[in-house]
């Protein structure tokens, strides 16, 4: 099944039709028309899965979508068009460009998460760059999944982005095939298996990771507002997001305040008991909240703890005074666990980071200017927010991706559109002015003779000409 | 613990010092390998004849020129390519710093190729360099005598921890790739290109790899064919074939065929004299095992110009071979050699198709004065690059990436392209702890409300450059009502402090840099 589908996607993209931008603009607007129509459907299905709330959905994932797919569509034809570069002495009289083509059939692996914004936000990069692309959603995330297979073939072409649904069986089915491109959004231990796949057949790849992303308050910033945006980004979608804040290092002497400002905000958004909130979601599945639970024991939470299987429930929950070889600092918690470990100062936290993984984010939540720009200075992850969490992700101007454990490749926007096309060098030259060559050909003694006059008179004017017009166009 | 693995960590514990981070460190280090590549000129040819028997003229030209080219333009555009880069922001953003700044990895393998070992192993450390890395530096062992040059030299001149070059064979190789790397940047072959992959998988570390094939060279019938064959028998024969982005095979119709073979050999006469093999500018094949594969290419195809050989010299003479067709032993793998196969086709769909069937080349070349042709093969055919009229020169424009596609790689380099690739571009979003006002639409508890405004602010697509405009002009309006009103025309009291809290407010739109 996994190669028919292939086989079809092959064909259809080898007859051309993704060629023309007209195609790729029917595509998205049909895409487009997707979200719109079927938001109803779309939420649904979330709330199903992870108990997402029916706010949340447009505000996490459908708007997002829609200002990709409305950005392609607005800057397709100049994304597509050849980007002349500068040109050197010798191609003076030459066109000189990079033109960007489709690599061909591209492999979509969706994440449960955010099952439709990580499955379709490549999918608008890899049409608008003209690929065909086979979509495999997440098996877990199962209603979005069964709902995505059946509404793309209703307003996409069914040959060149067919859906192919299942589990680890199918997707390793899928991994043995050919693909000219392979873009896996989920964990590291599956990432390195996905490239270890694609290398056999010389397939590049986008890997969207994850990892800790530490967030360091500083003692002397605004540390109410920046435990309000704290807890907004990591109880979201209960804390299953790759770029929620993992963790929190701060000094003691603010971590009982940082603790009294995130219950304020805790009562703030989801009431009393967040259980009852329609805002806030639930964990996947049963694996993954024995897992998160299992971080938890042995420590006793200042906030939250509170849990119900049979909902898969977890209340917000933070932790105190963590130490850095607990469990729950050993691996990515995914889930409304945040650890507070307490460092000596900004030095001290810097080191942490350090001592561990290239994280997905970096967040820094610290007035001081200087303090902040030696943090980034001295530390690596895939992006930096100061003072907010996770918003980096909503600028489509930055390229969205990890460095490391966390990944490699980036999307958004035009980095989508790039990720997804061969960035073909084009040197078109003219089979006159054969002379110029001559200080090429061998025998390799005659170009002194020839070129003399040229070399120390003609060429150097030419050269300072050329620099001086270069410089005046800018 | 391996030698591999001690150089590694010794590279890595350089790293983490910080001494690469500031730019001056970095463009000290480019300057010493600058002053490497002149002061050591003799030793550089000398290693490279004894390898490949080139000419010291044709190891200036083909190695150590391009080399000097890309470290002067790294030196001279480093702060440039270092700083921090603007991008466009949205409504949500707009007061906020918003940039990628790139950075370094870490410690990168470079691991060289031999046919062109002094480029293709120094160009890449020339970006690593720039980038802020360090690199571990493995040359091919085929090309003994550069290897070991470089072994001996090289830390001469560059930091030697930073900067280590590691020789070595299969085995050495095999264990360097076992290590943990942050970049790994390979040029050779596609075989072992999929292993260098594989590896790299087991870490997560991306990689850059420059690979080959078979470039076609479709020479229409109505161009200048003597022109064209001059380049070709040029981009061809230099090195003795063996050059990834060399014309591998010639596509022609049948009607022009004889008159290429001829043009093909008249070129081959004025570059290389009517004996090759005593000429210096004609090199050799790099090694027996390489003799002996590419005789045995020529198997069962008819010599129109050529076919002579030595094997005590592994010289094999300029060779050009006619009436190839797609299934000959030549046209099997990528040659690699001085065998210019030709293969007849009816026009250039036929040569689009025949090119399409296989593996997407380094190059595809295309020899017209049809401007539509060219544009079509380019539309219809795909490759790491393409060349039109002129062979091999498109490596020297660094502002075009160099790299492959499917099968001939996946990456690419060259000038700026080194530093990003060999970087981190890394998002950096600046905001401040204020205007918290506004982030009440994204809080919970949710309401319909709240979500619209989400969907004005997120959706609604601000150029900030026309508000910017707008501001501009709304400014001068509310001058130029102004200067009105000097002029002689009353204003009462409130529309003049309206006028100048106008002109106030978008002055200050327009200066602080929406």
């Amino acid at each position: 099944m996994e190669r028919q589908a292939l086989q079809r996607a092959k064909e259809a993209f080898l007859s051309g039709r993704t060629r023309p931008v007209e195609f790729r603009l029917q595509q998205l607007h049909a895409l487009q028309r997707m979200i719109t129509e079927k938001e109803t459907e779309i939420s649904t299905a979330l709330k199903q899965d992870i108990n997402r709330s029916q706010y949340d959905t447009p505000l996490l994932e459908l708007i997002g979508i829609e200002n990709e797919i409305k950005l392609a569509i607005e800057k397709l034809a100049e994304w597509a068009a050849p980007r002349p570069v500068e040109k050197n002495l010798l191609t003076i009289s030459d066109e000189v460009y990079i033109q960007p083509e489709p690599l061909g059939v591209v492999l979509i692996i969706g994440a449960w998460n955010y099952p439709w914004a990580v499955t379709l936000q490549p999918l608008v990069g890899a049409i608008a760059a003209g690929n065909a692309a086979v979509v495999k959603p997440s098996e877990l995330s199962e209603y979005s999944s069964l709902l995505l297979r059946a509404l793309l073939p209703r307003y996409l072409d069914k040959e060149l982005y067919p859906v192919v649904t299942g589990g680890v069986s199918e997707t390793q089915e899928l991994l043995k095939l050919r693909f000219d491109h392979v873009f896996y959004t989920g964990g590291s231990t599956v990432g390195k298996l996905v490239m270890e796949a694609a290398a056999r057949h010389l397939t590049p790849v986008t890997l969207e990771l994850g990892g800790k992303s530490p967030c360091y308050i500083d003692k002397d910033c605004d540390v109410r507002i920046a435990c309000r945006r704290i807890t907004w980004g990591k109880f979201v979608n209960c804390g299953q997001t790759c770029i929620a804040p993992d963790y929190i290092l701060c000094e003691p002497c603010i971590q009982g305040r940082v603790v009294e400002c995130i219950r304020q905000t805790l009562l703030e958004f989801y009431g009393a008991d967040p259980k009852c909130s329609p805002d806030y979601s639930r964990i996947i599945n049963q694996r993954h909240f024995n897992r998160v639970m299992g971080l938890m024991e042995g420590y006793t939470p200042v906030v939250g703890g509170q849990s119900d299987a049979s909902q898969r429930y977890i209340a917000p929950t933070v932790l105190k005074d963590v130490p850095p070889h607990s469990r729950m600092m050993q691996e990515e918690i995914f889930g409304p666990l945040l650890p507070i470990v307490t460092v000596s100062d900004m030095d001290d936290a810097i080191r942490f980071i350090n001592e561990r993984e290239k994280p997905l984010a970096l967040y820094i939540f610290c007035s001081d200017k200087k303090a902040v720009k030696r943090m980034i200075e001295e530390t690596s992850s895939g992006g930096v927010t100061v003072n907010d969490v996770m918003m980096h992700y909503t600028l489509s101007s930055l390229p969205f991706g990890g460095v490391g454990q966390s990944g490699m490749g980036r999307y958004h926007g035009k980095h989508t559109f790039d990720q997804l096309s061969h960035q073909r060098a084009c040197l078109v030259r003219s089979l006159g002015m054969e002379r110029v060559n001559l200080a090429r050909y061998p025998p390799q003694d005659r170009q002194t003779y020839v070129l003399n006059a040229e070399v120390k008179i003609f060429l150097p004017m030419l050269h300072m000409l050329i620099t001086l017009a270069t410089h005046l166009h800018g | 613990m391996s030698r591999e693995q001690l150089v590694v960590q010794r590279a890595r514990k350089s790293f983490h010092t910080g001494k690469t981070k500031p730019l001056e460190y970095r463009v000290h280090q480019l300057k010493s390998l600058l002053r490497f590549i002149s002061d050591r000129r003799r030793d550089i040819a000398d290693a490279v004849k004894r390898d490949l028997g080139k000419s010291e003229h044709g190891t200036e030209l083909f190695e150590t020129l391009g080399l000097e080219g890309e470290i002067k333009l790294a030196i001279e555009k480093l702060s440039e390519w270092a700083a921090p880069r603007p991008v466009e922001k949205n409504l949500l953003t707009i007061t906020d710093e918003v940039y990628v700044q790139p950075e370094p990895l870490g410690v990168v393998l470079i691991i060289g190729a031999w046919n062109y070992p002094w480029a293709v192993t120094l160009q890449p450390l020339v970006g690593a360099i720039a980038a802020g890395n360090a690199a571990v530096i493995k040359p091919s062992e085929v090309s003994s005598h550069s290897a070991k040059v470089m072994e001996e030299l090289l830390p001469q001149y560059l930091d030697k921890d930073l900067y280590p070059v590691v020789t070595g064979g299969v085995s050495e190789t095999q264990e360097l790739l076992k290590q943990r790397f942050d970049h790994i940047f390979y040029t050779g072959s596609s075989v072992v290109g999929k292993l260098v992959m594989e590896a790299a998988a087991r870490h997560l570390t991306p990689v850059t790899l420059e690979l080959g094939g078979k470039s076609p060279c479709y020479i229409d019938k109505n161009c200048d064919i003597t022109v064209a064959c001059r380049r070709i028998t040029w981009g061809k024969f230099v090195n003795c074939g063996q050059t990834c982005i060399a014309p591998d095979y010639v596509l022609c119709e049948p009607s022009v065929q004889s008159r290429v073979v001829e043009e093909i050999n008249k070129s081959i006469k004025e570059f290389y004299t009517d004996n090759p093999k005593t000429f210096e500018d004609y090199g050799r094949i790099i090694n027996q095992r390489h003799f002996k594969r590419v005789m045995s290419l020529m198997e069962g195809s008819t010599v129109a110009v050529g076919g002579d050989s030595d094997e005590s010299q592994c010289y094999i003479g300029p060779t050009v071979l006619k009436d190839v067709t797609g299934e000959s032993k030549v046209m099997k793998e990528e040659i690699f050699g001085p065998l210019l196969p030709i293969i007849t086709v009816s026009g250039v769909e036929e040569a689009i198709q025949f090119i399409n069937e296989r593996e997407k080349p380094l190059v595809v070349y295309v020899f017209s004065n049809d401007n539509k042709l060219i544009k079509r093969v380019i539309a219809e055919t795909s490759s790491g690059a393409l060349l039109a009229n002129d062979c091999l020169v498109h490596f020297t424009v660094s502002a075009l990436p160099f790299g492959g596609v499917g099968n001939s790689g996946m990456g690419c380099y060259h000038g700026r392209h080194s530093f990003d690739q060999l970087s981190h571009l890394r998002s950096c979003l600046i905001k401040q702890l204020k205007m918290e006002g506004i982030n009440s639409m994204r809080y919970p508890p949710h309401t319909a409300k709240k979500l619209g405004w989400a969907r004005f602010f997120l959706l609604k697509h601000v150029n900030v450059c026309r508000l910017r405009r707008m501001a501009l002009l709304a400014m001068f309006t509310g001058l130029a009502a102004f200067v009105v009103q000097v002029k002689g025309v009353k204003y009462s009291s409130p529309v003049q402090i309206g006028i100048k809290s106008f002109v106030l407010v978008s002055g200050m739109l327009y200066f602080t840099g929406i």
